[in-house]
C-alpha cells in the first residue's frame, strides 16, 4: 500500500492518545447542546453518545438543522457542549479554555469547510503554511517543503503561487484539504466538504479522503449526501439532535485500477512523483484538476 | 523572511490600498498637527533664548535727556550693577530717490568692537543675508554707517539696490545734508523688522552722530544687574536697581525721562507665542484624537470584514493573542507609514511657518530642524494613539468564536433596525425611492456614523469658529482703532505754541480738524514708596473729538475733572487690584501729584512696553506750565478731499520742518491698522490652518466611511443592479448618502459654532489681551463651510460610488 511518508502514520488500533486514555480516539459522552433563541431554548444535540476509533472514516448524515454540524463542532472544539463530555485524542476538550482550544485544534485536528475558506490575500502555498506558522510547527524551510508536498498530494503544486480567487471551487477545496493536513493531525473533520462542488469534483475529493484514511487518518465528514455516506466505513445519522442510526460498513479498500483508468481517460500528464508519495493521479484527482 | 501570518498582514494592507491610504493620511494629519505645534513652540522659544543670550539684552533701559561717560562710570561702580553701556539715538531722513526722503533711526555706539549689551552682529555670520555686494562687514569709521539688514527687505526704506561702499545722503533735523558711506550690514535682533515698520535703522560712531546733529551724551543707559539666578528673573529686584540708577542719574544733575524694565527672562513676543501654543496645542491634540476615531472606524470595519477569516485562522490553530498581534501590527504599520509622511511634513511646514513669523520680528528661525523631543512626541502619539484606538475593535473582533465567525450570523451580519429615524424617513412624502434608500443607509451603521460625524462636526465647527474669531479680532481692531478718531498724529521734540503749529497744519487743504495735546513719561509711586512701571501720560482736551475710548470700568474724563485719570488696561498686569475710585500718586518731573482713577480703558496700539494713561489737558498744562502749548497734534482729514493719511503726514512733516518746528515722529492710523491687522492675522491663519487640518481628518473619515459602507453593501448593490438599477442610480444613492452625512455634520457644527466661537474668542482675548474679545459671529464662515462640506462629501463618496457602479452583477454576487 502506498503511504504518505511526511504524514505521521496513525496506528488505527494503538494511537498514542488512545493508549493514554485507554478509550476511543473520539469520545462524546452524554453530550447536550442547547441554544437560547428568541423562541426559547433549542436543543441542537440531545444526550449524544458517540465513540470513533482511530482510522475510521465516519460520515455524519442528516437533514439541514438536524444537528450534524453542531456535532462536528463539538469534536473540533469550535463549539462547547452544554452538558456532557467530549474527549478527543485523550484531551478533555470541553474543559479547555478558549485560548487553549485553538492551539490544541491546530495540532490535532484538520478542519475542512464547505466554502473552503481560504484566506484571499495569501497564495495557495501560504494558505497551507499558515497552520504550521500559527502552531509553530516545523522550521520555516520545512514548512515550505512540507506545503509543497501536501500540494503535490492534492495535485495543486502547479498552482502554489496563485491566489485562491484564481482557482475553481474544486481546486480551492483541495488546497483546503492540504491545509487541514499541514500539522499532520490524526483527525480530519470536514463539514460538507463536497457540498459546494460538482459531482465529479466531489468524487475526487471523496477519494482523497479515502486515501488519507488508508494512511491512518481518522476522518469525520458531515454530509447530507446519503449515497456518499454509504461509501464510508461508518455512517452516523442524526435526526432532531439525536443519533438515529449508526451503521458500520465493511472496510473499504482503494480500487486502484479504477483510478488509474480515470487518469488515463483524462489524458493527464503524470506529475513528478516523490519517491515515497502516492501519485496524485493515483488518488483520482487528475480529472478534477481540470475543473 | 516573513512568516505566513505576517505576509497576510502585509497583503491585507496592500490589497486595501484605498483604506490604508485614508487611515494613514488621517493618522499623519494628527501626528503632523501635534508635531508642528510643538516644533513651532520649540524652535521659536529656543531660538529666542539663543538670541536673548547672544545679544545680552539689557535688563533695564533708562531713557535720559543725556548723561556723560563719567556718569556711566559712576553707575558701573554700583555693586548691584554688572555692566552698563550708553547709546544715543536720533531720527534723520535718508534720500531714497531724487525727491524722496524716508525716516532712518540712527544709533551711536562708542566702540563697535566692545558692544556688551544689546549686541549687534555682522550679517556674514548669519545664514540669511541680503545681497549687498560685500563679503564682510566693516565696523563704521567716521562718516560711515552700518545698516540693520531688515532695512534691505523693505521696498522703500532705503535706496533701491543699495550696496556696501555706496554713499547715502542723510538729512538731519536742521535740514543739513550729510553724506555717509555704507560700510556694512548688521543684524540687530532687538526690534521689529524694517520690512514690517517701513523704517530702516543704522549705527554710527559718535563723531558721525555729532555731524548728523546728535549729541555726545548718552540718551539710553543700558544696564545688566548683579544677583543670584533667581534675582536675575525677579522684575521687582531689577526695577529697584534701575530706580536706584535713575535716582543716581538725577542726583548727578541729569534728567531721567523713563525707566524701562521688560519682564526678565521673557523674550520678545514670547507672550504671543505662548498664547499661540496654548491655543494650538489642544487643537493639535484634537486632530490627533479625531484621527484616532478614524482608526476605530477603520479597524472596526476591517475586523467586521475579516470575521470569517478570523474564524478560519482560529480553526486552523491561531490563538487569540496571535490574531491580536496581527491586527495590532496592521495598526502599527499604519502608524509607521503615517510617521514617515508626517515627520518630514512637520519639518517642512513648521520651519516654513517659523520663517514666516520670523519676518515680522527679524529673526531667522532654523529652517530644517526637528528637536529630539518633538520627534519623540510625534513617535509616541503617532504609535500610541492609533494602537489605543484599535485595541477595543481588535479585542472585540478576535473574541468571536469560530462558530460565530464562520456562521452567517456573526458581526458581519448587519442588524437593520426599524428605528425612529427609519420611520421618520419613511414618513417623508414624495421622497424618491433611491433618495429614501440613501437616507436610510445613512443610519444603518450608527456607531460608525457617530464617529464619522464627530470628526466632521468638530472639524467644521472649528472652521466656522475660526471665522468668528477672526471677525472678533477684526472687531477688536476696529474698536481699538475707534479710539483714534484722528487720522494723523505729529509728535514734536518739545511743546510748541498750539496756535502757531495749528496754523501751519490748517494751511494744508484737506485737513478738517486739529487738536493739540501734551504728554509725558511719568512714574507711579507705589504705596510702599517704590517706583512702579513708567506710564505714558497723554493730556487731552476734555471735550476731545479725537478719541472715542472703550471703557472696561468706570467712566471717561469729564471737562470739569481736575486730577482725574483714566488708565489703560495694561496697568492691571502690574496693579491687578486697581479700580475706579483708587488714588494714584504720580511723579511728573520733580513733582509728585495725586490723581484719582475714574476709569479703565482698553487701548490698542502704541509702542511696545508702554502703559498709556489719560488726564485732562487744562489741569496737566497748569502742572507743567505748558498752557496753550502742544507736544503733539492730532489731525482729522476731510475724506472728501482725497488726501491720503501717509501723504498728509509726509507733507505736514515737511511744512512743519520748513517752519522751524522739530518733528519727532509722525504716525497714521493706516499704519496702525496695517500693523495690528498683520499681527492678528498670524493668530487667525494658524487657527485656520488647524481648522483645515481637522476638517481634512473629517473628510478622510467620511471617505473611509463611505468606502467601507459601499464595500459592505457590495452584494446589496449587485442585487439592485440585477433588478434594474443603472450606474447612475447606484452612483446617486451613494453620493446622496455622503452628502446627507456632510449636511448633518454641517447643521450640528453650525449649531455648536456659535457658543464655541464665543468661548474661543474669549480664550484668545484673555490669553492675548487679558479680556474677552467683543464677540462677532461670522455667518460667512457658515456659508464657506457649507460649500466646502458639500464638495468634500461629494468627492469623498464619489470614488467608492464610482467603484460600486463599475462592478458587474456577476462580480458583485460572487463577492464573499
Amino acid at each position: 500500500m502506498l503511504r504518505i511518508p511526511f504524514l505521521q502514520k496513525n496506528d488505527r488500533t494503538s494511537g498514542k492518545a488512545q493508549q493514554a486514555s485507554g478509550h476511543s480516539l473520539i469520545n462524546l459522552n452524554n453530550v447536550v447542546k442547547s441554544y437560547k433563541t428568541p423562541a426559547g431554548e433549542f436543543q441542537a444535540l440531545k444526550n449524544i453518545d458517540l465513540q470513533i476509533e482511530a482510522g475510521e472514516f465516519v460520515a455524519v448524515v442528516g437533514k439541514s438543522g438536524s444537528g450534524k454540524s453542531t456535532l462536528s463542532n463539538m469534536i473540533t472544539g469550535i463549539d462547547r457542549p452544554s452538558q456532557g463530555e467530549v474527549v478527543v485524542a485523550g484531551t478533555e476538550v470541553h474543559k479547555l479554555r478558549e485560548g487553549q482550544i485553538a492551539g490544541w485544534r491546530g495540532r490535532n485536528i484538520g478542519v475542512v469547510f464547505q466554502f473552503f475558506q481560504l484566506l484571499p490575500t495569501l497564495t495557495v502555498i501560504e494558505n497551507v503554511m499558515l497552520p504550521m506558522d500559527f502552531c509553530n510547527m516545523y522550521s520555516s524551510r520545512e514548512r515550505k517543503t512540507r506545503a509543497l508536498h501536501l500540494l503535490e498530494l492534492v495535485d495543486m503544486v502547479d498552482q502554489a503561487d496563485k491566489l485562491p480567487t484564481a482557482l475553481s471551487g474544486g481546486q480551492q477545496q483541495r488546497v483546503a484539504i492540504a491545509r487541514s493536513l499541514s500539522n499532520d493531525p490524526a483527525i480530519i473533520v470536514a463539514d460538507e466538504p463536497t457540498g459546494n462542488l460538482d459531482s465529479r469534483t466531489a468524487d475526487a475529493i471523496f477519494h482523497l479522503f479515502e486515501r488519507l484514511v488508508e494512511d491512518g487518518k481518522t476522518i469525520v465528514m458531515v454530509t447530507h449526501d446519503e449515497d456518499l455516506a454509504k461509501s464510508v466505513s461508518r455512517a452516523v445519522t442524526i435526526a432532531d439532535g439525536e443519533i438515529a442510526s449508526d451503521i458500520k460498513h465493511r472496510e473499504r479498500l482503494l480500487p486502484a485500477p479504477q483510478h488509474q483508468a480515470v487518469q488515463r481517460a483524462a489524458g493527464k500528464k503524470q506529475p513528478v512523483a516523490h519517491p515515497h508519495l502516492p501519485l496524485p493521479g493515483a488518488l483520482g484527482l487528475g480529472a478534477a484538476a481540470a475543473d | 523572511m516573513f512568516s505566513t501570518r505576517w505576509r497576510k498582514v502585509v497583503r491585507d494592507l496592500w490589497s486595501n490600498r484605498t483604506r490604508t491610504t485614508l487611515v494613514v493620511a488621517s493618522i499623519a494629519v494628527g501626528i503632523f498637527a501635534v508635531g508642528t505645534v510643538q516644533l513651532l513652540r520649540s524652535v521659536i522659544l529656543s531660538e529666542l533664548e539663543v538670541i536673548y543670550t547672544a545679544s545680552n539684552v539689557s535688563q533695564a533701559t533708562i531713557i535720559t535727556a543725556g548723561v556723560d561717560q563719567a556718569q556711566l562710570d559712576a553707575i558701573a561702580r554700583m555693586p548691584e550693577i554688572a555692566d552698563v553701556q550708553g547709546r544715543s539715538s536720533l531720527g534723520v531722513k535718508v534720500q531714497t530717490a531724487p525727491d524722496q526722503w524716508e525716516n532712518l533711526a540712527v544709533t551711536a555706539i562708542d566702540d563697535f568692537e566692545d558692544i556688551r549689551i544689546n549686541r549687534i552682529q555682522p550679517i556674514f555670520d548669519l545664514p540669511a543675508k541680503p545681497e549687498v555686494g560685500a563679503e564682510r562687514t566693516l565696523w563704521p569709521q567716521e562718516n560711515e554707517i552700518v545698516i540693520e539688514r531688515s532695512g534691505f527687505s523693505s521696498a522703500t526704506a532705503l535706496p533701491p539696490g543699495l550696496q556696501v561702499g555706496q554713499t547715502l545722503t542723510l538729512q538731519n533735523r536742521d535740514d543739513k545734508q550729510r553724506e555717509v558711506v555704507l560700510s556694512g550690514v548688521v543684524y540687530d535682533p532687538n526690534g521689529f523688522s524694517a520690512g514690517f515698520t517701513g523704517q530702516a535703522s543704522g549705527y554710527v560712531d559718535f563723531d558721525t552722530f555729532e555731524r548728523l546733529g546728535g549729541s555726545r551724551m548718552y540718551d539710553q543707559v543700558l544696564i545688566r544687574v548683579n544677583g543670584s539666578p533667581e534675582q536675575q528673573l525677579d522684575q521687582e529686584y531689577i526695577t529697584a536697581i534701575a530706580n536706584r540708577v535713575s535716582d543716581k542719574i538725577e542726583r548727578g544733575g541729569f534728567t531721567v525721562q523713563r525707566v524701562q524694565v521688560p519682564e526678565p527672562g521673557k523674550l520678545a513676543l514670547q507672550d504671543l507665542f505662548d498664547a499661540l501654543a496654548l491655543l494650538l496645542t489642544p487643537l493639535g491634540l484634537l486632530a490627533l484624537i479625531l484621527s484616532g476615531f478614524l482608526v476605530i472606524n477603520t479597524i472596526s470595519a476591517l475586523m467586521s470584514q475579516q470575521v470569517r477569516q478570523i474564524g478560519v485562522m482560529k480553526a486552523v490553530g491561531a490563538k487569540r493573542y496571535q490574531l491580536v498581534g496581527m491586527y495590532l501590527s496592521s495598526v502599527l504599520a499604519y502608524s509607521l507609514a503615517a510617521l514617515v509622511i508626517a515627520v518630514p511634513l512637520t519639518v517642512l511646514a513648521g520651519g516654513g511657518i517659523a520663517a514666516f513669523l520670523g519676518t515680522f520680528i527679524n529673526i531667522d528661525f532654523p529652517r530644517w530642524t526637528l528637536p529630539g523631543y518633538v520627534f519623540a512626541i510625534q513617535l509616541l502619539v503617532g504609535l500610541l494613539t492609533p494602537l489605543l484606538a484599535a485595541l477595543l475593535p481588535v479585542f472585540r473582533g478576535t473574541a468571536l468564536t469560530v462558530r460565530e465567525a464562520v456562521s452567517d450570523y456573526g458581526t458581519n451580519a448587519e442588524q437593520v433596525r426599524d428605528g425612529l429615524l427609519t420611520r421618520l424617513i419613511n414618513s417623508i412624502r414624495g421622497l424618491p425611492r433611491p433618495v429614501q434608500l440613501s437616507l436610510r443607509n445613512t443610519f444603518r451603521r450608527r456607531s460608525r456614523l457617530a464617529l464619522t460625524l464627530v470628526t466632521l462636526v468638530l472639524g467644521g465647527m472649528l472652521f466656522m469658529t475660526v471665522g468668528s474669531v477672526r471677525a472678533s479680532l477684526n472687531g477688536l481692531i476696529e474698536q481699538g482703532l475707534a479710539y483714534y478718531q484722528f487720522d494723523v498724529q505729529i509728535q514734536f521734540e518739545r511743546p510748541y505754541r498750539t496756535e502757531r503749529v495749528e496754523q501751519v497744519v490748517r494751511g494744508l487743504p484737506g485737513v478738517a480738524t486739529v487738536e493739540g495735546w501734551l504728554g509725558a513719561q511719568v512714574t507711579p509711586i507705589l504705596p510702599d514708596g517704590s517706583d512702579g512701571d513708567s506710564l505714558t501720560l497723554t493730556a487731552l482736551q476734555p471735550d476731545s473729538v479725537m478719541v472715542q475710548p472703550t471703557l472696561t470700568a468706570g467712566r471717561w474724563l469729564l471737562p470739569e475733572d481736575e486730577n482725574a485719570i483714566v488708565v489703560s488696561q495694561n496697568v492691571l498686569s502690574s496693579q491687578p487690584d486697581l479700580q475706579p475710585g483708587d488714588k494714584m500718586l504720580l511723579k511728573i518731573g520733580q513733582k509728585e501729584v495725586e490723581f484719582v482713577v475714574v476709569g479703565i480703558a482698553r487701548v490698542l496700539g502704541g509702542p511696545p512696553n508702554t502703559i498709556p494713561v489719560y488726564v485732562n489737558y487744562p489741569y496737566f498744562a497748569r502742572l507743567t506750565a505748558d498752557v496753550n502749548r502742544s507736544a503733539s497734534l492730532q489731525i482729522k482729514l476731510d475724506p472728501a478731499s482725497g488726501l491720503g493719511m501717509e501723504d498728509a503726514a509726509k507733507i505736514l512733516n515737511e511744512r512743519l520742518d520748513n517752519a522751524g518746528y522739530n518733528v519727532a515722529s509722525t504716525f497714521t492710523i493706516d499704519t496702525l491698522r496695517r500693523f495690528t491687522g498683520a499681527f492678528f492675522d498670524i493668530i487667525v491663519y494658524l487657527l485656520l490652518a488647524m481648522g483645515v487640518l481637522i476638517a481634512a481628518v473629517g473628510a478622510l473619515g467620511l471617505a473611509g466611511t463611505m468606502s467601507t459602507n459601499v464595500l459592505e453593501r457590495t452584494r446589496e448593490i449587485g442585487v439592485m443592479r440585477a433588478i434594474g438599477a443603472s450606474d447612475g442610480s447606484v452612483l446617486k444613492i451613494v453620493i446622496v448618502e455622503g452628502l446627507f452625512i456632510g449636511l448633518i455634520s454641517w447643521g450640528l457644527g453650525a449649531l455648536m459654532a456659535f457658543p464655541v466661537g464665543a468661548l474661543l474668542a474669549q480664550t484668545v482675548g484673555v490669553v492675548l489681551f487679558q479680556s474677552a474679545l467683543p464677540y462677532v459671529f461670522s455667518a460667512e464662515g457658515l456659508l464657506i463651510w457649507l460649500l466646502i462640506v458639500v464638495v468634500l462629501a461629494t468627492l469623498a463618496s464619489f470614488l467608492p460610488a464610482w467603484k460600486a457602479s463599475r462592478l458587474t452583477v456577476r462580480e458583485v454576487l460572487a463577492y464573499q
